[in-house]
């Protein structure tokens, strides 16, 4: 880590993670969003290093992710950042990231922007020292033996992701879905103790789900569909325990083998999060 | 160059940023009341027209310069700002208009007065500063 500028950190993908799922090719993988919100964590660890626990970034605006393939159970994902403007005047931060298995790119992050706020507005500065410290283990980054995944007797649920109800659903047109934000969902103890907010990478997971479940009823038989870039991504506001979202989703282009959509979630009728997201159509 | 000379780009962006209509962003449209722009909308606006024009914008570039030479407490007082801190406003703020500035204005409220031309001008005055600096 050199603070405020560059950090590298691993994640290994285990039977343990609560965001797995069998991807299009019925493996076990990592959902990518979580490592996008991990490379936003490496980001903000760094920013803590650098204001000296008194400041951290949170989750704002995001240029482009580009996901290249899954982490897959077993998969240790070797996550750097780099901090492009740490701007403490005016509390802003300006990243960039990328996520590889070995030497295999599994997902880019392009222009990270966020607000820098107190580390106390979110939790125990106290707590935060010390999951550092449980955190930091400086060194080579380990060479892992390639292996087969185990598939059998992995505990998936990750239905809490997906939308509760569709309001609207025009086929290859748009859809509007309603998420309920439940104050029993299992992010709510770290992200964040002291003030418990959704990750904007999870809203985008759900969305993803959503659109997966819209554009396969354009695909012909022996099609699959693979989300591979998400753009234009904004947070607009903290959304808390128990808040209700309404996500319009729709098809703005069909264009070859690719089909890209946007969302716009309101609650109370104020926009919360907007994004939009490639699809790339397959053949099996 | 002139307003009209970057508006097509800045309304673009504008309409990019907040997710609204492009026909629905006029020069005279007030970012916060007219077209719902949030604040970190703004601190994405900002980096859009960065990227886009080349330029660098300072945040808090606007309230600096229409500060010009009055002191901190010449321009605002307990974050209201002062007659003599509105005055230097609307001189600055040239395009916004007059009944716009109230007395009792705070300091955060700022932005709430910024409009799209107030954005062509900051673009504007980003390029101008950037052609002075590398004539300097």
């Amino acid at each position: 880590m050199q603070p405020g500028k560059y950090a590298v950190a691993l994640k290994h993908v285990s039977t343990s993670d609560t965001y797995i799922f069998k991807n299009h090719e019925n493996q076990i993988a990592l959902y990518s969003c979580i490592i996008g919100e991990a490379l936003g964590q490496l980001c903000s660890w760094n920013v803590i290093q650098a204001t000296d626990y008194k400041l951290r970034l949170i989750g704002g605006v995001v240029g482009e992710v580009i996901l290249h393939d899954d982490p897959l159970l077993g998969d240790t994902v070797i996550l750097e950042n780099t901090i492009e403007v740490l701007d403490l005047e005016n509390n802003v931060c300006h990243f960039h990231g990328t996520a590889r298995v070995g030497d295999k790119l599994i997902l880019e992050l392009k222009d990270g922007l966020g607000p820098i706020m107190p580390v106390a507005d979110f939790g125990s500065v106290d707590n935060v020292i010390k999951e550092y410290e449980q955190l930091y283990r400086p060194g080579e980054i380990p060479r892992i033996p390639a292996g087969r995944a185990i598939s059998k007797n992995v505990h998936i649920d990750t239905a809490f992701l997906e939308y509760d109800r569709i309001i609207e659903w025009n086929k290859g047109e748009s859809v509007i879905a309603q998420k309920n934000i439940a104050t029993t969902a299992p992010y709510f103890h770290d992200h964040f103790p002291r003030r418990p907010i959704l990750p904007v990478t999870l809203m985008i997971q759900s969305n993803l789900l959503l659109a997966h479940e819209f554009l396969t009823e354009l695909l012909e038989p022996n099609q699959k569909l693979k989300p591979v870039i998400v753009r234009r991504v904004k947070m607009n506001d903290f959304v808390p325990p128990g808040t209700i979202i309404m996500t319009t989703l729709q098809l703005k282009k069909r264009e070859g083998n690719k089909l890209i959509v946007t969302f716009r979630s309101e609650s109370e009728g104020k926009r919360v999060c907007v994004c939009e997201a490639e699809f790339e159509v397959k053949q099996i | 160059m002139d307003v009209q000379s970057v508006y097509p780009q800045v309304a673009s962006i504008i309409a990019d940023v907040l997710v609204v209509d492009e026909a629905e962003v006029e020069l005279n449209k007030r970012l916060i009341e007219d077209l719902g722009a949030e604040s970190i909308d703004f601190l994405d606006l900002i980096f859009q027209l960065e990227k886009t024009f080349n330029v660098k914008i300072p945040r808090g570039q606007i309230e600096k310069d229409a500060r010009g030479q009055l002191s901190d407490a010449e321009f605002e007082q307990n974050g209201v700002i002062t007659e003599k801190g509105l005055t230097a406003l609307k001189n600055y703020l040239s395009e916004i208009p007059k009944a716009n500035f109230k007395q009792g204005l705070k300091t955060n409220e700022i932005p709430t007065l910024f409009t799209v031309e107030t954005m062509c001008k900051l673009v504007l005055r980003a390029k101008e500063a950037q052609g002075t600096e590398a004539v300097a």
